[in-house]
């Protein structure tokens, strides 16, 4: 049932089992779970059902370092920013749960293998069809091309499969507002988590809307879940009790931001002497069956073990024939290579080259100089906007063209020619910066209450009955984009408060 | 201090170099390596900034090359096929062991430089 925030009378009371803050990926995800796990469910979200700019703008903030686009990166209405998702899914890796401690990456207080049975639900939630991600038998089996048989055990090929992608305010619509066990309150925004005088537990959540009304829920058990910057905004501005931020006791909340780091354009050139080599499903994203599938190129998590390493994902896509445009000083070489490249080749065909260009995502190092803060300007409903600090470092400059270079040895033992096209500067320029719009670390996950805001279960430390969902937990991000992620915790958290785990 | 069998290799190209010119062997494998060449002149192109970069001298570098060769077990064949073969082994050992060229960006394999580097000195008439 959907309930507009804005007809609830003033100082109206609600109680409910569960109060759910924010209905994006996580939280559409933890309603449906329990649509039928007999517990009284309300999910709040802050927007309509479509998107209006008043409530957009409540994203707004202020950037810190890179200038960052806070209000464009986020979409705020129901479905949160699956709303304009691009889909990518894939799940971390092994390593990525490990912690690189020589690198300051934490480890996850989970395993893969933890995750795996929720990543498989995740898959069913995020429509991605039933094929595994790291098997490429029945890739090759269904196209018939075989993933590129690059020597040497650096780089592999790893697949993403495309959720349609899946906009969870209106796939799962039906689901959630036709369950007689959930209520929806749109319009209607928490500004205020209010614990106990202890900050034990969560007591009451105050909601304002747009239009001036203010209201109460008074949940049994609370799970905010609003977004990477937003879950720490709302605990830092919940400071009545709690005078740093609830939850914020040991001055985590918003620090260790995280961002894939990818650049404008593209990070490396690949030149290869015959345009058929490179398989279609690299360079395009093809349907299988019921999936939607691209392969990219990412070190092997034994390299980045030995190297301390941090994780890519490599893209390619046809960039233009060799000496065609552009004519670019740095592309003047093109035809050179190529040729260079043929000479080489037993067996000749008349093919032409091709140059393909890669775009990458790059794993960041978690650091607790990025992150988000209160700033002093105030939204519409007098929360103070959030701050951005978030810069990437020479760290990930050196990892990415590490990366590259491990990229060229391996297409170079391979046949083709790699030009790697990040420069190796101390610092970042900010044109060179590109990211992925995906928020992450602010609420770090950690069984020590000192290096984490949640335990393993997403629990906040200390507080008995606060829960935070979405990547905010997130201790390490891998390369590869949240939301697939986001869902399978939702899912296990669902599951954990269905048992009775979670209290 | 030991004397490496690329310090050897070295000393010998230098040598090679004093005597000014090519031996005929020599000048056979030089041949046979730059025929592997679909286009001289953009191999050369490759070259030249290499060469000037790094200082680089002619007989040095086909001895160096050779030297490369040879550990993939090359004999001194001119049948193109083979050295190609040759060629392809050397340049995934290059790639395998570090030994990398960046020539604009480009990272090409020291065998694959050594051959554009080839190129040039014999379009400057220096082979």
């Amino acid at each position: 049932m959907f309930i507009d925030g804005r007809g609830v009378p003033q100082g109206t009371t609600i109680e409910t089992d569960i109060a759910i803050i924010g209905a994006g990926a996580a939280g559409i995800t933890l309603a449906r779970e329990l649509r039928d796990a007999k517990r009284q469910v309300t999910l709040i979200e802050s927007g309509g059902l479509e998107s209006d700019d008043a409530t957009q703008a409540l994203y707004e903030g202020e950037s810190g370092a890179v200038e960052y686009p806070l209000a464009e990166s986020r979409l705020r209405f129901f479905g949160g920013t699956t709303n304009h998702w691009g889909g990518w899914c894939r799940p971390l890796m092994p390593i990525d749960f490990e912690g690189r401690g020589a690198l300051g990456i934490p480890a996850w207080p989970l395993t893969r293998a933890d995750l795996n049975p929720y990543y498989r639900r995740s898959q069913q939630i995020c429509q991605l069809g039933a094929f595994d991600f790291d098997d490429w038998r029945p890739w090759q089996e269904k196209t018939g091309l075989a993933p590129l048989p690059l020597p040497g055990d650096e780089i592999a090929t790893r697949f993403f499969i495309y959720s349609p992608p899946t906009r969870f305010g209106e796939t799962y619509r039906d689901d959630v507002a036709n369950a007689a066990s959930i209520a929806i309150y749109l319009n209607s925004n928490v500004v205020e988590i209010l614990p106990d005088a202890a900050a034990h537990r969560i007591e009451r959540l105050k909601i304002a809307t747009l239009s001036g009304a203010v209201f109460e829920i008074r949940p049994k058990l609370c799970i905010l879940a609003t977004g990477g910057i937003e879950n720490a905004r709302l605990l830092l501005a919940s400071n009545s009790v709690q005078t740093t931020g609830l939850g914020n006791g040991n001055d985590l909340v918003g620090r260790y931001f995280m961002e894939h780091v990818t650049a404008p354009g593209q990070v490396a050139a690949i030149a290869m002497a015959d345009e058929t080599r490179i398989p279609y499903y690299y360079l395009h994203t093809p349907d299988v069956d019921s999936a939607s599938m691209r392969a990219i190129l990412m070190p092997t998590d034994d390299y980045l073990r030995r190297t301390n390493g941090l994780g890519i994902s490599l893209s390619i896509y046809e960039a233009h024939k060799p000496g065609a445009e552009p004519k670019t000083d740095p592309a003047r070489l093109e035809p050179s290579v190529v040729t260079l490249l043929r000479s080489m080749e037993a067996g000749k065909t008349a093919r032409s080259g091709m140059i393909y260009g890669v775009a990458c995502a790059l794993e960041p190092v978690p650091s607790p100089e990025n992150r988000v803060t209160l700033a002093q300007d105030r939204d519409a409903l007098g929360l103070p906007k959030s701050r951005l600090t978030w810069r990437p470092t020479r760290t990930e400059r050196d990892a990415m063209n590490r990366n590259l270079t491990a990229l060229a040895r391996a297409f170079g033992a391979w046949g083709g020619a790699v030009q790697v096209q990040v420069s190796d500067a101390a610092d970042w320029a900010d044109p060179e910066i590109g990211w992925g719009n995906h928020h992450m670390g602010t609420t770090r996950m950690s069984s020590d209450p000192k290096q984490g805001v949640v335990d393993a279960d997403g629990r906040v430390h200390g507080i008995a009955n606060l829960f935070i969902a979405g990547s905010s937990v997130f201790p390490s991000c891998g390369p590869v984009n949240p939301t697939f992620t986001i869902v399978a915790l939702a899912i296990r958290m669902a599951d954990h408060i269905k048992t009775g785990r979670l209290g | 201090m030991t004397l490496s069998r690329r310090h050897l290799l070295t000393g010998i190209a230098l040598l090679s170099l004093w005597s000014r010119g090519l031996h005929a062997s020599e000048a056979d494998a030089a041949d046979a390596l730059l025929a592997l060449l679909d286009d001289r002149a953009t191999a050369a192109g490759l070259g030249s900034s290499w060469v000037q970069k790094d200082h680089l001298q002619p007989d040095a570098i086909l001895e160096q090359l050779q030297v490369r060769l040879r550990q993939q077990g090359w004999a001194g064949e001119v049948n193109p096929d083979h050295l190609r073969s040759l060629m392809g082994a050397a340049v995934a050992e290059d790639f395998r062991s570090g030994a990398i060229v960046t020539i604009e960006g480009w990272q090409v394999a020291r065998t694959q430089a050594e051959l554009c580097a080839l190129a040039y000195f014999a379009s400057q008439g220096i082979l």
